[in-house]
């Protein structure tokens, strides 16, 4: 897509960006600002014709333009980068079509090309606050019940100016949040318990929404009535002592960390101080826990809160240089039992939500993968203690649809161009100098040429959607590329984004360093990078990070069924669950994601189910499985018609198998296991207990509900195996293995993505952000370091 | 044939010099994760506040103990030892009631047993509201000591509620009859009375007994290739027969790492506190800590310090 520039004529530094996920877009983002005035030359090299990485999605325009993901996207309320960029994004456009409209001699951007009116004429429009969080909570006779928390609203939205005079991302300060909320939970926990003792009374709400509902409120806002009364009824049950003496130990806990002054500088008397309080609350704890078990949960919270001050204490990480990096050899588990949580706790869902958010719980070369406990802290520090206005962000359509198409369109105005079907084989490194080592050439497959008469491929296209007013149009990727703007010999059944379907036309693209490119910004997926081609992988820290770090398939499935939530028996509030069961550990109501579709005169469904779970056992990388040699015998480009078709057959088998077995994973899963949810989704009793299929919208008969599992054919269901797709795990002791987007180890190379040392390790939207902002401070020296919010966090 | 090598070298390397002079310097090369690392709120804002002025003790540096005398904060926690040494004390006779209603009950007499926990709720109460009214004092000294905000409204007139509460209508509740308090037996409040009161004297007693803070040990290190000397120090007495430190981790590299090591259990020999550590081959430098457990119940710290020789 070539567009015109409001650069300057100067030399301009040619940028050739990798891929074009949140890390590479970002970069072209910084790169391509109107403050650089044109100073870079940005183009954006893409496998296939779609854009957003692991975020991308489809369109599904034979079947009522239906959205169709790779996994499960949510915004956090932390994200404070991403939501910067996003609602620049939006600003802009909206800037950019005013500007338009001026005379042409006042415009500041005369000769660029206008934008498109977005869907969303506002970021607060494509998204909204979700304040609820839920984890799957297994019961002692096997069943599965749902344990959802409420989560207040905060001051100010994500992307807002931080306040000026105050840090909020240091450990001291979390610290004193976590007191606070100890202390309120354990109030909290007493006062339930005090409460005689007898389950199910009147009113009862869940334990951690009432002391959320509290929020921070102080120990002595409550009223001295309500306070006595509720000392009384701890009386009754006989923890008054034990509270008021763990109470008043939180209390000097708080007041040490809210204090202007440093922690003790004896430490060991503050760690002395801590373990007796820790161990108070353990032993309290089991008491309240015997009295009312409906309050587990919110003990193991406690439990968990009170281990990590410990932990954060007893490992001196409050004056270590490396921040909670320190304890990123260690597995998050093993850490916090080393100081001392319950078994109980370990195994609480609620750690196992955490897990299963970084896919975390799944297995590596024959073991566990663990999470990084130095990342673990550091995630569950900015989720729960430094998220605005809501917990978790919602859109109200694709990722694709909200985030990358205003972005693309913005980023061609800005004068950013697109190389759409351009696969990356390799990389070659000139390293006969080796203070200035530097990458001489990229090497691209170019996967499909364009039909005669285009100079460039348009990727969106205008669908139409239900819940628009005005039959307003939505600019959105299709599930397949448009083969009419292609070569007419393309074939049509190709999907580009095969793993291993690595046909070319024509000869490799090379590009050259200093001809055609000067800096190089590598912002493929980790897994991709190890299929490359030439001898990048085989520089020493390309090679030890490739090592050391580990990626996995993941699974999803989408099912819209005829029925309301209520009906399928799912009472609460609209989630995203986690810790549920395997295959499928993750489950979220999407159902506010119909009106985005346009299901027209069939029926429209009355809700809408994301599931996704990590797919270690199928999914293995690529380059490991048996149709990998088909794969690189077709990249070659040196076989025949026929040697050519036999191994599109071989390959075509073995993907078609992997479909099938994660189709019968996902059918057995709703047959087996979502009852423990959706108690009235089932039918039949006992062994024929199983899903009620005919609550599936049937795009392919929806006049004639299917009863059996053939109905499930006409949902969504995929793994995302595409090298470049799989999931980044922050397995311990990985970290340090990571490479940054500062390093200029090799002179005109840079890397994006949720895999690099971004300052935050863990594979989600806001660490590929924050690379692709820290790459181009590395090739602009903008934006400043200090602006990257949280890239310094301990 | 040097020379021509050297030519080829130099010609090689021009097209990555001249790349290397297209990118500018980052301002580092990672970020500041220790405690004097800070986030601006955006390129116009001031710096923040705790990046200009570090706290004492934030600055990175260790601090040594005897600093730790003239320390406010010390002091303020030291003062909730004191406050919880006297809440002990108190306790004895709350425990002493206790243990009378514990033999009452197994005696299968009820009626001692309820006058017994009648005087131990009152003891109860008594320590409660002390509990109660350190919580607020402590508080309130200790935000004065740390020159912040600090104390609690209404603490009078709670605590007056609660000393009538507690002298009057506490028992008479107990007794079940009316209100939900009727809900549990006898039987139940007073075991959980009981074992209430237990862990409050063993938990009181654990951090009252930090006043005989400071019994050192003795460290045998046997390592064959470095240079090696260690401390142990506890806090109290131990209560167990063997206390243990089940592993030392320390920074290799900038890397947290666990010492590879067999750590003995720690015995009293002539009166002295002792600990056996054999290093492994594959110990690295450096220093090593782990905390001394006494049960699950930590009682001191144990150091390692190893050196190239």
């Amino acid at each position: 897509m070539a567009a015109a520039s409001g650069g300057s004529t100067r030399s301009r530094t040619k940028v050739a960006i990798v891929g074009g996920g949140v890390g590479g877009l970002t970069t072209a983002f910084e790169l391509s600002r109107p403050e650089h005035q044109g100073r870079f030359d940005v183009t954006v090299y893409q496998l296939g014709w779609r854009l957003g990485g692991k975020g991308a999605s489809g369109r599904n325009l034979e079947r009522a333009n239906r959205i169709e993901e790779h996994g499960l996207h949510v915004w956090m309320g932390f994200y404070e980068n991403a939501f910067r960029m996003l609602r620049e994004t939006y600003s802009e456009i909206a800037e950019r079509r005013a500007d338009a409209r001026r005379p042409k001699s006042r415009r500041r951007f005369p000769d660029a090309p206008v934008p498109p009116e977005p869907f969303f004429d506002d970021w607060r429009d494509a998204f909204f606050a979700d304040p609820h969080i839920a984890v799957g909570s297994p019961a002692p006779d096997g069943t599965w019940d749902a344990w959802t928390a409420w989560f207040p609203p905060t001051p100010g939205l994500p992307g807002d100016p931080l306040e000026g005079d105050a840090n909020p991302f240091t450990l001291k300060n979390y610290l004193a949040r976590a007191v606070v909320l100890l202390r309120t939970l354990m109030f909290s926990t007493l006062r339930t318990a005090g409460e005689g003792g007898a389950p199910g009374h009147a009113g009862a709400r869940s334990a951690l929404d009432q002391a959320l509902d509290d929020g921070e409120a102080e120990f002595a806002r409550l009223t001295p009535r309500l306070l006595v009364d509720t000392l009384t009824r701890l009386l009754r049950v006989g923890v008054l002592t034990t509270a008021a003496g763990v109470l008043q130990g939180a209390l000097i806990l708080e007041t040490l960390l809210k204090g202007r002054t440093a922690l003790p500088s004896d430490r060991f008397v503050f760690l002395e101080f801590l373990d007796a309080l820790a161990a108070n609350v353990r032993r309290q704890l089991e008491d309240v826990v015997r009295i009312d078990p409906r309050l587990r949960r919110k003990t193991e919270i406690i439990d968990l809160v009170m281990t990590s001050i410990v932990g954060i204490v007893r490992d001196d990480l409050l004056f270590d240089e490396d921040g909670l990096d320190a304890i990123d050899e260690f597995d998050a588990r093993d850490w916090l039992e080393r100081h001392g949580a319950t078994h109980a706790s370990l195994a609480s869902p609620i750690l196992k939500g955490l897990y299963d958010m970084a896919f975390a719980d799944t297995r590596v070369d024959g073991r566990p993968s663990g999470l990084a406990a130095g990342q673990a802290l550091r995630c569950a520090m900015r989720m729960f203690y430094t998220y605005r206005g809501a917990l978790f962000w919602r859109m109200r359509s694709s990722l694709a649809d909200v985030v990358f198409a205003p972005m693309y369109q913005l980023l061609v105005a800005r004068g950013v161009r697109f190389e759409f079907f351009h696969r990356l084989d390799g990389i070659e490194v000139d390293t006969a100098d080796a203070g200035n080592v530097y990458v001489k050439e990229l090497v691209f497959g170019r996967q499909a040429a364009l039909r005669r008469g285009r100079t460039a491929y348009e990727p969106l296209v205008d669908v139409s959607v239900g819940g628009a007013p005005d039959g307003r149009r939505m600019p959105a990727w299709p599930s397949k590329p448009d083969f009419d703007q292609l070569a007419p010999d393309t074939d049509r059944d190709r999907d580009f984004e095969s793993a291993w379907d690595r046909r070319s036309v024509g000869a490799p693209v090379r590009l050259q360093a200093g001809r055609d490119f000067h800096m190089a910004v590598l912002a493929v997926g980790l897994g991709a990078i190890r299929c490359l081609d030439g001898n990048l992988v085989a520089q020493p820290r390309w090679a030890a990070m490739l090592r050391h770090m580990k990626t996995v398939a993941t699974q999803a499935a989408q099912i819209w069924m005829r029925k309301e939530m209520p009906a399928l028996g799912w009472r609460d509030p609209p989630v995203t669950l986690s810790g549920f069961e395997e295959p499928f550990d993750t489950w979220a109501d999407m159902t506010h994601i119909v009106p985005a579709e346009n299901w027209g005169p069939q029926p429209v469904p009355r809700s809408l189910a994301y599931f996704c779970g990590a797919c270690d056992d199928l999914a293995h990388p690529v380059d490991e499985t048996e149709a990998w040699a088909q794969a690189k015998a077709l990249q070659s480009g040196r076989l025949g018609a026929a040697a050519t078709a036999k191994a599109l057959e071989e390959i075509r088998r073995h993907e078609r198998a992997l479909h099938d077995q994660i189709r019968e994973q996902a059918v057995t899963f709703l047959d087996e296991k979502i009852g423990a949810l959706w108690p009235d989704a089932m039918m039949g009793t006992g062994k024929d207990r199983s899903f009620d299929w005919s609550l599936l919208v049937d795009s392919d008969r929806p006049d004639e509900p299917r009863y059996d599992r053939s109905a499930f054919d006409s949902q969504f269901w995929c793994v995302a195996l595409q090298p470049s797709d799989r999931y980044v795990l922050t397995v311990p002791g990985s970290s340090a293995f990571r490479l940054s987007p500062l390093d200029d180890g090799i002179v005109n190379l840079t890397v994006a993505g949720d895999w690099t040392a971004c300052g935050f390790h863990g594979g989600c939207i806001e660490a590929a952000v924050m690379s692709g902002r820290l790459a181009a401070h590395s090739l602009s020296g903008f934006p400043a370091l200090s602006d990257i919010v949280g890239f310094d966090h301990p | 044939m040097a020379a021509s090598r050297e030519s080829k070298k130099k010609t090689a390397s021009q097209p990555g010099a001249a790349l290397r002079r297209l990118r500018p310097k980052a301002e580092r090369t990672g970020p500041k994760r220790g405690p004097q690392g800070y986030v601006k709120a955006d390129a116009a804002a001031p710096e923040p506040q705790a990046s200009r002025t570090p706290p004492p003790g934030a600055d990175g540096k260790r601090r040594r103990n005897t600093d730790a005398v003239e320390d406010a904060v010390t002091r303020a926690v030291k003062l909730g030892y004191q406050v919880a040494e006297e809440q002990m004390h108190k306790s004895k006779a709350a425990a002493e009631s206790l243990q009378k209603a514990s033999a009452a009950l197994g005696r299968g007499d009820p009626g001692e047993a309820f006058a017994q926990t009648l005087h131990t709720a009152k003891a109860v109460g008594d320590m409660a509201t002390h509990l109660v009214e350190n919580a607020s004092s402590n508080t309130q000294l200790l935000a004065q000591a740390l020159g912040g905000e600090g104390g609690a409204s209404d603490w009078t007139a709670l605590i007056a509620r609660l000393r009538e509460l507690l002298a009057g209508k506490v028992p008479g509740t107990v007794t079940g009859g009316e209100g939900d308090a009727g809900r549990l037996s006898w039987d139940v409040l007073l075991q959980q009375y009981l074992d209430t009161m237990r862990s409050v004297s063993q938990s009181l007693g654990g951090v009252g007994g930090s006043a005989k803070a400071g019994q050192a040990g003795r460290v045998l290190v046997v390592c064959d290739r470095m240079a090696a000397s260690g401390s142990l120090a506890l806090s109290r007495k131990p209560t167990t027969e063997a206390p243990s430190c089940d592993g030392l981790v320390g920074k290799v590299d900038g890397k947290s790492q666990l010492l590879d090591a067999q750590i003995s259990a720690i015995a009293e020999t002539g009166g002295v506190w002792e600990v056996t550590v054999k290093v492994g081959r594959g110990a690295a430098p450096g220093v090593y800590r782990g905390v001394v457990l006494d049960g699950d119940t930590p009682a001191g710290l144990l150091e390692l310090t190893l050196r190239k020789v």
